[in-house]
């Protein structure tokens, strides 16, 4: 059976981002794409152009719901409103699964707008565990948390990430959304060897794969997705592959978009690292 | 890992996040730099190193000025505006966001929030 539980056990295959500068192109081409990720919070609306465009795209393909606003390390529980909102627009979209970031944003009711990074202690964990749960009780439907990326670490760590995010994982019961971009520019930015990361993370518990670009700098790198993705990801990503299985997977471009083909086109090299796990698997049988 | 067996850290979660929020949160100097001082009168160098460790090639006070200079370049944060009205694409909100209509430069566009560069993606289109 392909997938887990924390996907629902599909296999989605290779999908993109839902953006704006490409539905004409979808809509006049109707292109054959595995899926499409739509971001939560751009539909969390009563009525409006954006829940037709999405209705439009619900008949034809398969969506996932990935959010920016959930928060689930903030000491601030989150809004019941939200939480409803979102709720909402499972019931609209049926998507398998759900993701948000592990991070946190907003504090005494203040909102940074931003993926902050947690200190990786263990009150943070008991934190964050509470979170997660409540809101996969309420939504119903198995939760993903994301690894962001990060350009700051804290005096009062206890544990690295992946401690932070296996323990995370483990005690909320909840899937993993693996951002291997992510773990490529936390691992420049923190000076830890990525490779350690990927092999350390739970596979069993990893519902989907995040791919992106990024933009170097000349002491840290920036998270922009706004380039294709460099080699050194693509190896994090075939490790992540060959531990995970085939895994519902997403390219992340978000800035300087390039035309519908281009994006489609990066993503679905993800596919050779896909056949390349099926290959071994049938050769090994 | 035993949490027990681990030395516990000096600030709680909600310390953490009170004064990195206050310091990411800070106008910034007119060369966009981290300014020297908080609110509260003290050196930010000091601030920062309360909780940010440094790295090999940037102190504590420039790897929170990476996240000072993402939050402060944002229109809404200078607007006042909060994450609810920020969520309906439609909202009055739609009028107010002219720096994400337009294109700013490649470096200040790359350092705006993630969660702000898709939202952006709306009002571009």
């Amino acid at each position: 059976m392909p997938g887990n539980r924390f996907n629902a056990f599909s296999n989605h295959g290779v999908g993109i981002g839902l953006r704006i500068p490409h539905y004409r192109h979808i809509f006049s081409r109707k292109p054959v794409v595995d899926w499409f990720e739509i971001i939560s919070e751009n539909f969390m609306i009563d009525a409006g152009r954006p829940l037709h465009v999405l209705d439009q795209i619900l008949e034809q393909y398969r969506v996932v719901q990935h959010g920016v606003s959930m928060y689930f390390g903030s000491v601030t529980a989150p809004d019941p409103e939200h939480l409803r909102r979102l709720k909402e627009l499972v019931r609209r979209t049926k998507t398998p699964w759900l993701s948000d970031h592990l991070c946190w944003g907003s504090v005494d009711g203040t909102y940074t707008h931003d993926l902050l990074p947690l200190p990786y202690t263990w009150e943070a964990v008991e934190r964050t565990v509470e979170r997660v749960r409540s809101v996969q009780d309420f939504l119903e439907i198995p939760v993903a948390v994301e690894n962001v990326s990060s350009y700051a670490a804290f005096t009062g760590s206890q544990m690295t990430e992946w401690e932070f995010l296996t323990e995370v994982v483990e005690r909320a019961d909840c899937g993993m959304l693996l951002d291997v971009n992510n773990i490529y520019v936390s691992s420049v930015n923190h000076e830890f060897n990525p490779m350690d990361y990927v092999n350390a993370v739970p596979a069993e518990r990893v519902a989907q794969v995040h791919i992106a670009g990024h933009s170097k700098y000349e002491k840290y790198i920036l998270d922009t997705h706004d380039h294709p993705v460099i080699d050194p990801v693509w190896e994090l990503y075939a490790r992540a592959i060959e531990r995970c299985g085939p895994t519902p997977t997403l390219l992340e471009w978000d800035d300087h978009i390039p035309s519908f083909d281009e994006v489609h086109n990066e993503a679905k090299k993800a596919e050779r690292y896909l056949q390349r796990y099926a290959g071994a698997l049938a050769g090994a049988e | 890992m035993n949490p027990d067996e681990m030395k516990r850290p000096e600030m709680s979660l909600v310390d953490v996040q009170r004064a990195m929020a206050s310091a990411v949160m800070m106008p910034l100097t007119a060369n966009e730099e981290m300014r020297a001082t908080g609110p509260d009168g003290r050196a930010m160098t000091e601030v920062a190193s309360s909780f940010v460790a440094p790295n090999s090639r940037l102190s504590a006070f420039e790897r929170l000025e990476i996240y000072n200079r993402q939050i402060e370049r944002l229109p809404l944060m200078r607007l006042g505006i909060h994450a609810k009205t920020v969520q309906n694409p439609f909202s009055r909100l739609s009028a107010q966001l002219g720096p994400c209509r337009g294109r700013p430069s490649h470096h200040r566009q790359h350092r705006l929030p993630k969660r702000v560069r898709i939202f952006c993606r709306h009002f571009r289109a």
